[in-house]
């Protein structure tokens, strides 16, 4: 669908060859911090990582805002409790978590006198197959047309059963924040291979890495709508604040993922 | 002479009640070109009694046996007055000559001029398609929805889109009509230009509230276009060159004042304009057409027959995208006069909207598409019972067919949400009755039903979307009918000539949703049958008007005050999985909406310069429970003020000029009041819904307009215009982001810094 707004918002620039895009400054309203608690439990690497922060004004660039002394526990449904130990400041892990595929996990974050917990069931492992490089795809708007280079990911999807992906991307091993390839089956076909291309473009000469992760349902859900707000021009969608699974109306979410990663030098 | 005719005149109508009553009918039309003229009036010159021509230019008009001078006016034309010898039923034929467009004054009596004040119209707009063509506008493509937006009470849904807002309603609340047929999406190229070509339309009327009868469907309001009939007297070319389309129209006598046909079609080639820029990209295209085509004979006195059909399409795509959408429009009609007193007109009519995607994904053909079908046949009677009431009743039933959406790789379907299958039903009856010289009422009723009818698997689902239930209806079964009253009430009461206070409630039942969850609104956009979980939305409308005409005419000036209510509005909830969704229900939320404002109107209808001001103060809100904790909200479109000012000046016999400025507040929309860190990227944070607002929009408009012939019936003129003359940088998006250096800001976007454009138009 990016792509369909993309190209028609581009096909239209064209038309008027009079749009412009700048900076404005621009008043906006503020609101009191409000808490935000990022959990996941990578089933891969065994490691579970909390990160509790505050949300600050959308124009302050200096605060730290993230939170010390909390106490985070993950709790497996047959009974094992992890305590999470604050690694640095604001970010709690703890390592060695056994999961099986099914399990549900909670985590449970005691803050400034307030708890907050969230659920997640263990997903089930899929392993990254390939990466292709697509070829015959041009796009006309793509900035530097020469040396840019989009990818395609393939890997086998499980039958009969929900699954939930998403792909993220490293460029000489530099995380790339904020695009979101979020696919569930119901779209890309149950049980079928999946050939998945990737939103971003990436240039010569980098080594690109993917990592699948193929997530659980709340992670899904949270993802999705990130994606989903991020649209503009043609494509915004009324903004709204993702909702997440934690109780007390904490932002952000608890979420259980695979992890499988490939590279491809370019 | 004349004093004597009056007098007489005045004598036997005195004796009314004893004399036999007689009546006079027929047709009213163009002496060039044989086409009816709609809403023209025939009175007698006193102005004690009189009627408007219906749609099809048919009028009837009963009086006592005697002698009559009857006025035949109609706007821009040279009033006709004959003397009628009333002794029998007379059918009396008018053609009315075009008053000249001379610049020495014409005097025209015209006994329509102060219709606006007379008639039992409340907010309705008319439009002369003429005159629009010296409006200003986008890319110098002329338009009826964009022209419609620059009087009060109308606004446009974004930067030059046709797509349209009334009276604080939603955009898909506007029952749009091209010769009866729905159109279901009235915008090509996202809204930058309608569906509808100007050269092959006689009239568009815009009723915003005090919608009669006949019309239903829609919560907030009904535009009716018709489409032109064709020349009758002589065969003609006529078109246009532009910028970026082209148009042509092909109109002429099958035989003559028999029957008549009309072609017309349009391009554009935007993409033909961009290949140059696009080197790397052979395939690429965007452009949409249009045709329209309209045949009608008449078979005989009392019968007629009309055809006309409507195609477009949009296309856009490249070598590994494609993406088209369109309408499609079927009408075949028959008018019959079982007499001089009853006129009837059946109609059926199909219409169609659908789009599709085509995507090469990795050496996959993915096929998406969705789609809404109607049947409709519509039965209309106009019965002038005697000059002081006029009746109209009929029924309608529309069969439609909803296909949400379908998936397909390489040909194969994968999934498709399941096809829904509805009957839309109505019958009315209005009744237009002068109770005195003074007062006047139109009152009417309408009986809505719409039923759901199988094959259909209905499913139920928890607070968390699941599916927790289903049943399954069989093939035509109806499992689920509402039943809507509709009652429509006006009434207009004459101070004196020149002006009136009127009045007006309308409940009007909206059965069909469309579903948006981008701001701007797009082609992919669902329309959804109401259902067991969908409740139809109904709308409760009160208007208050009063009216006055100045200067002989010469001013015109209304204001009007409305209160609307609206119940089971639909949204979708918050994070919406909308996208080949088969189980779209699930993410609805209902809730309900109010709107009232108040709109000025002053216009100034003759003399070198002509033009309107208008201005709307008015306020438009939703509640739903699930939004912004059960808080009443500013609907997107509540904009506190909206002005408008158009101004044309006749320069010369050949040389017009045009301005028009619009203001209006900017959007209500939702900011972020702050941000916090998810996966190591920046997220806004957000607050109340619609607290925020867009900045204020302003833009000016400039068109000149040059006739290269101006005496001349082979025609041909020029029009320049400049779109944005001061380059105002109207935010069409602003968005909220982390910029290279990592520090978060505001960016602007603007769509149309000045576009000039220039049209060469001909006629031959």
């Amino acid at each position: 669908m990016n792509r369909l707004s993309i190209i028609l918002f581009l096909a239209i620039s064209l038309l008027a060859f009079t749009s412009c895009e700048d900076v404005i400054e621009l008043e906006l309203k503020t609101t009191e911090p409000q808490l935000v608690i990022e959990g996941t439990l990578n089933a891969t690497t065994q490691l579970a990582t909390v990160i509790i922060s505050q949300s600050n004004d959308f124009y302050d660039n200096t605060t730290v805002n993230t939170l010390s002394g909390a106490t985070v526990v993950l709790q497996s449904e047959t009974g094992t409790t992890y305590n999470l130990v604050e690694f640095q400041e604001g970010t709690y892990t703890a390592e060695n978590v056994e999961t099986t595929t099914g399990e549900l996990f909670t985590i449970i974050v005691d803050i400034e006198g307030k708890t907050f917990e969230a659920n997640a069931r263990v997903p089930i492992l899929t392993q990254l197959n390939e990466i292709e490089v697509l070829e015959g795809i041009s796009n006309p708007f793509g900035g530097n047309g020469e040396g840019s280079v989009r990818l395609l990911a393939k890997w086998d999807d499980p039958a009969n059963v929900q699954n939930y992906y998403r792909i993220r991307a490293y460029v000489d091993e530099a995380f790339q924040a904020g695009i979101y390839t979020v696919l569930s089956d119901d779209f890309t076909g149950d049980g079928t291979e999946q050939n998945i291309p990737i939103r971003e473009q990436f240039e010569e000469n980098t080594t690109v890495t993917l990592e699948l992760l193929s997530t659980d349902e709340n992670y899904f859900d949270y993802f999705f709508q990130l994606s989903s707000i991020t649209g503009e021009g043609f494509n915004a969608t009324t903004p709204y604040n993702p909702q997440g699974n934690f109780t007390n109306d904490a932002l952000g979410y608890f979420g259980i993922y695979f992890s499988s990663s490939l590279s491809i030098e370019l | 002479m004349q004093k004597l005719i009056l007098s007489i005149t005045c004598v036997l109508f005195s004796l009314n009640a004893f004399a036999q009553n007689f009546t006079l009918s027929g047709y009213l039309r163009d002496a060039d070109t044989g086409e009816e003229l709609l809403y023209a009036t025939v009175a007698v010159a006193d102005g004690s009694q009189g009627v408007t021509t219906n749609l099809y230019g048919f009028y009837s008009l009963t009086l006592p046996e005697g002698t009559y001078l009857i006025n035949y006016s109609y706007v821009g034309y040279e009033t006709k007055t004959v003397e009628i010898n009333l002794n029998q039923d007379i059918v009396q034929d008018m053609d009315l000559g075009a008053a000249s467009t001379q610049l020495e004054e014409v005097v025209i009596v015209a006994e329509n001029e102060n219709e606006n004040v007379t008639n039992t119209e409340v907010s309705v707009l008319s439009l002369d398609i003429n005159e629009i063509k010296k409006v200003p506008v986008l890319f110098g493509e002329q338009d009826v929805l964009k022209t419609m937006q620059l009087l009060p009470g109308v606004s446009a849904s974004s930067e030059g889109s046709s797509g349209f807002f009334v009276r604080g309603g939603d955009a898909d609340q506007n029952l749009i009509l091209l010769d009866e047929a729905q159109v279901y999406n009235a915008s090509h190229l996202l809204g930058f230009f309608s569906v509808f070509n100007s050269d092959a339309l006689k009239d568009v009327k815009l009723y915003k509230g005090g919608i009669p009868s006949q019309y239903g469907g829609r919560a907030s309001s009904v535009m009716d276009v018709r489409m032109r009939n064709g020349n009758m007297k002589e065969w003609g070319v006529s078109g246009g060159l532009g910028l970026i389309s082209s148009r042509v129209t092909v109109e002429g006598p099958i035989v003559e004042d028999q029957g008549s046909v009309i072609l017309s079609a349009r391009r554009t080639y935007a993409d033909i304009l961009a290949e140059p820029f696009l080197e790397d990209f052979d395939d690429f295209s965007l452009y949409f057409y249009d045709l329209n085509l309209k045949a009608n004979y008449k078979l005989g006195d009392n019968d007629r027959i009309y055809i006309s059909g409507y195609l477009g399409r949009d296309v856009m795509g490249t070598d590994d995208f494609g993406f088209d959408w369109g309408n499609k429009t079927l009408t075949a009609r028959w008018n019959h006069t079982f007499s001089n007193k009853l006129f009837s007109n059946t109609s059926f009519i199909y219409s169609e909207y659908d789009y599709g995607f085509n995507v090469d994904n990795g050496g996959i053909d993915v096929d998406l598409d969705a789609g809404i079908y109607d049947t409709n046949l519509k039965q209309d009677f106009n019965y002038y019972m005697n000059p002081n009431n006029k009746l109209t009743f009929g029924w309608q039933g529309i069969y439609h067919q909803f296909q949400p959406s379908t998936f397909a790789f390489d040909d194969e379907l994968q999934d498709a949400a399941q096809e829904q299958d509805a009957l839309e039903g109505g019958i009315y009856i209005n009744n237009e009755q002068k109770v005195s010289d003074r007062l006047q009422l139109n009152y009417g009723l309408r009986l809505s039903s719409f039923s759901n009818i199988g094959a259909y698997t209905e499913k139920s689902f928890n607070a968390e979307d699941e599916v927790i239930g289903e049943t399954s209806y069989e093939a035509g079964e109806f499992y689920n009918t509402y039943f809507n009253l509709e009652p429509r009430f006006s009434a207009t009461y004459l101070m004196n000539k020149s002006s009136s206070v009127k009045l007006s409630y309308n409940r009007n039942a909206q059965y069909l949703h469309l579903l948006s969850n981008s701001t701007s609104g797009s082609p992919t956009d669902i329309w959804l049958p109401s259902t067991t979980l969908v409740e139809p939305t109904l709308a409760d409308q009160f208007a208050i008007g009063y009216f006055k005409n100045f200067n002989n005419n010469q001013y015109k000036f209304s204001v009007e005050a409305y209160y609307k209510t609206l119940q089971n509005t639909v949204d979708y909830e918050d994070g919406a999985e909308i996208f080949g969704n088969p189980d779209i229900e699930s993410e609805l939320v209902f809730g309900q909406g109010r709107a009232y404002g108040t709109e000025f109107l002053v216009e100034k209808t003759k003399g070198n310069l002509t033009g309107w001001l208008s201005y709307t103060l008015s306020k438009s809100e939703r509640q739903y429970d699930e939004i912004a904790n059960g808080e009443w909200f500013s609907a997107r479109q509540d904009r506190t003020h909206d002005i408008s000012i158009v101004g044309i000046y006749q320069l010369s016999p050949s040389l017009s000029l045009s301005a028009s400025w619009v203001y209006n507040t900017g959007d209500a929309v939702t900011f972020p009041v702050g941000k916090y860190n998810i996966d190591g990227n920046s997220v806004n944070l957000y607050s109340d819904r619609n607290a925020d607002r867009m900045p204020n929009y302003h833009r000016l408009d400039l068109g000149l307009t040059w006739k290269l012939k101006p005496n001349n019936a082979k025609s041909s003129d020029l029009n320049f215009s400049v779109y944005n003359a001061y380059n105002r940088k109207n935010a069409y998006s602003i968005t909220f982001d982390t910029n290279e250096a990592g520090t978060t800001e505001a960016t602007r976007l603007a769509l149309f810094g000045i576009v000039p454009s220039v049209t060469w138009n001909f006629k031959f």
